[in-house]
């Protein structure tokens, strides 16, 4: 056979998915494993209080995890330049004013974070190793968005649905994403093409 | 090879509007055309598209080879100066591709000849990789093609698989998809290829071309001020090399689709090179640089700038006289001139037949007609089938 065996009709279609000619901000992409090699096993938290009391021994942990978590979310959520974009991924009030570097921004929310799983007896061993081990989580509560109650990483990886608690994800999912840099130019390319004349390709 | 009319399915622009494949006519005319299909034999497939396809692709990169390492020929390529470096480093550094478009003057009767070679931005992928296996799919469940009917086109399976694999390379890292603004057909073709990443776990975001910015570090940046390190563009390097945000390129650390490297496959400039270092190649027509026409002693020939868009500025000349000229705003780089030959034409169209390549494997094959002799945008798109 010379063609392509088999293609999934569903992942095509478009129908009840306008073609988005506005720049999405969250892929969905499953980023839970199923198959063993370079994974661990990860808790989902909506807040210090939650994690604090599946885990009393290790209040201040929990406590430390938020904060690392906080400080990423601020680093590397989507950013927009206006608060409906921001609403429209991530649904209305869902969506706080951010100021960094002389930009004025809107992000989502942090909804909860994600804690590497190592409470056993060198735990403080494996802290004092590991520099990472949390990362933030952001929930979607718009119905128009591909992650729709689901718990989504700055990275847009999908976590799973509102309700998952325990996921087992690649040990890279606690490496920090590159920072949001401040935008010192925009512009780009395509001034030759606004030169010759309006087409729709400029492909051959 | 053999130009057959056959019915069309009854719902077929419903299922393009389905699959968002809104661009099926354009100006009016139909571009999507299935009220006929191209039927070929798997040895015409095999030995006169699939191999020179594959043994024109490592001659190319031969002289890809040759031209970074000269500047001369950096120059006749018209690869502007300051570019130079990157151009070259792009390809020592063994920068990836992704696909390419040979197009050929194929009638069936072998063999065929390359008439350029669109490395850089091919487009009508979704209608090969995607909507003529479909068409194929659904022709054959209805009973009005052979079950034995199969079809050169492992184009979508190829592109899922290559990106994975550069996907591999860079593990975690978003591929952003870009092309420009207000052009239908690119959204769509870019589209496609973000469905493709997806499918190969990569995640695939979108900016439009204009809208890259600079940040502080000089990397580029998208709309929401993420970094971008890896993007495809379906918008040309000729033209890019030639804006001003070019003199961002250096310090951006970008990886692209296609790399640099590929705007000397995409230049017209490659055909005389070409010919020179694979003289009297069966795929390949003599070509000539404008200095060496007269020496040449051709007589009957086509001339094409060096960059054009989709057939513009190409005119075909036969001892003196202009027989053909499309007319359009190229030529300020200067022209190549090839030998004529004579477009293959079924029934009252000349048929033009495209040969991909996803990286450097041979992936299917796609049918344009017009009705002229240069294939331009107003070309209509139609299926083929392999039986026999």
């Amino acid at each position: 056979m010379k063609r392509t065996r088999n293609i999934s009709l569903a992942n095509l279609r478009k129908a009840d998915k306008p073609l988005p000619l506005k720049p999405l901000t969250i892929g969905v992409m499953a980023a839970t494993l199923s198959a063993c090699g370079d994974s661990e096993v990860a808790d989902i938290y909506a807040s210090v209080m939650e994690c604090a009391a599946e885990n009393p021994d290790f209040v201040e942990v929990c406590e430390a995890a938020y904060e690392q978590a906080l400080q990423e979310a601020e680093d590397t959520s989507p950013k927009y330049t206006r608060q409906g974009d921001c609403e429209s991924d991530f649904g209305t009030q869902a969506c706080v004013p951010h100021s960094s570097m002389g930009n004025n921004w809107f992000m989502p929310a942090m909804a909860g974070f994600m804690m590497a799983r190592m409470f056993d007896s060198d735990f403080d061993l494996k802290k004092k190793r590991r520099k990472r081990y949390s990362s933030p989580l952001f929930m979607s509560k718009s119905r128009r968005s591909p992650v729709f109650g689901n718990w989504v990483s700055a990275r847009g990886q999908s976590y799973g649905a509102f309700n998952t608690k325990r996921v087992k994800v690649s040990s890279k999912a606690f490496a920090p994403k590159p920072k949001v840099t401040k935008t010192i130019q925009r512009g780009g390319f395509g001034s030759m093409a606004s030169k010759v004349a309006s087409r729709s390709s400029w492909g051959g | 090879m053999l130009r057959l009319p056959i019915a069309e399915r009854p719902r077929w622009r419903d299922q393009a509007h389905e699959y968002g494949f809104g661009f099926h006519t354009m100006y009016g005319e139909p571009y999507w055309d299935e009220t006929a299909y191209y039927q070929f034999s798997l040895q015409q497939v095999e030995d006169h598209i699939e191999d020179p396809t594959a043994e024109l692709h490592q001659m190319c990169l031969q002289v890809v080879d040759k031209v970074v390492r000269d500047e001369a020929l950096l120059e006749r390529f018209q690869i502007p100066r300051p570019y130079w470096d990157l151009v070259a480093s792009s390809w020592h550094a063994s920068e990836p591709s992704l696909y390419s478009r040979l197009d050929l003057a194929y009638d069936g009767h072998g063999p065929a000849k390359l008439l350029e070679n669109n490395a850089d931005t091919p487009t009508s992928l979704f209608e090969t990789g995607f909507w003529q296996w479909l068409w194929l799919q659904d022709s054959v469940d209805a009973g009005r093609l052979s079950r034995q009917a199969d079809q050169f086109n492992s184009l979508q399976e190829k592109l899922v698989a290559r990106l994975a694999q550069l996907g591999r390379q860079r593990p975690g890292q978003p591929l952003h998809f870009s092309c420009c603004r207000d052009t239908e057909e690119d959204r769509g073709t870019v589209q496609y290829l973000q469905d493709c990443a997806q499918e190969a776990g990569i995640q695939a975001p979108f900016v439009f071309i204009e809208d890259l910015g600079v940040g502080q570090s000089g990397a580029f940046t998208d709309q929401q001020n993420q970094s971008v390190s890896w993007l495809f563009k379906l918008y040309p390097w000729e033209f890019m090399l030639r804006e001003e945000f070019a003199e961002h390129l250096a310090g951006a650390g970008c990886r692209w689709l296609e790399p640099l490297w590929k705007s000397l496959i995409s230049n017209k400039a490659i055909l005389p090179l070409l010919w020179q270092m694979f003289p009297g190649h069966p795929n390949l027509l003599p070509a000539y640089f404008e200095d060496q026409l007269a020496a040449s002693g051709l007589q009957h020939y086509v001339k094409k700038p060096i960059f054009a868009r989709e057939g513009a500025n190409v005119s075909i000349h036969k001892q003196g006289k202009t027989l053909l000229d499309t007319g359009g705003p190229y030529g300020a780089e200067g022209y190549i001139y090839q030998a004529y030959t004579p477009m293959p034409k079924f029934a009252d169209s000349y048929t033009l037949v495209g040969s991909w390549l996803v990286d450097d494997q041979p992936a299917g094959m796609s049918i344009r007609e017009d009705s002229q002799q240069v294939t331009q945008d107003s070309s209509r798109f139609l299926p083929h089938i392999i039986l026999g």
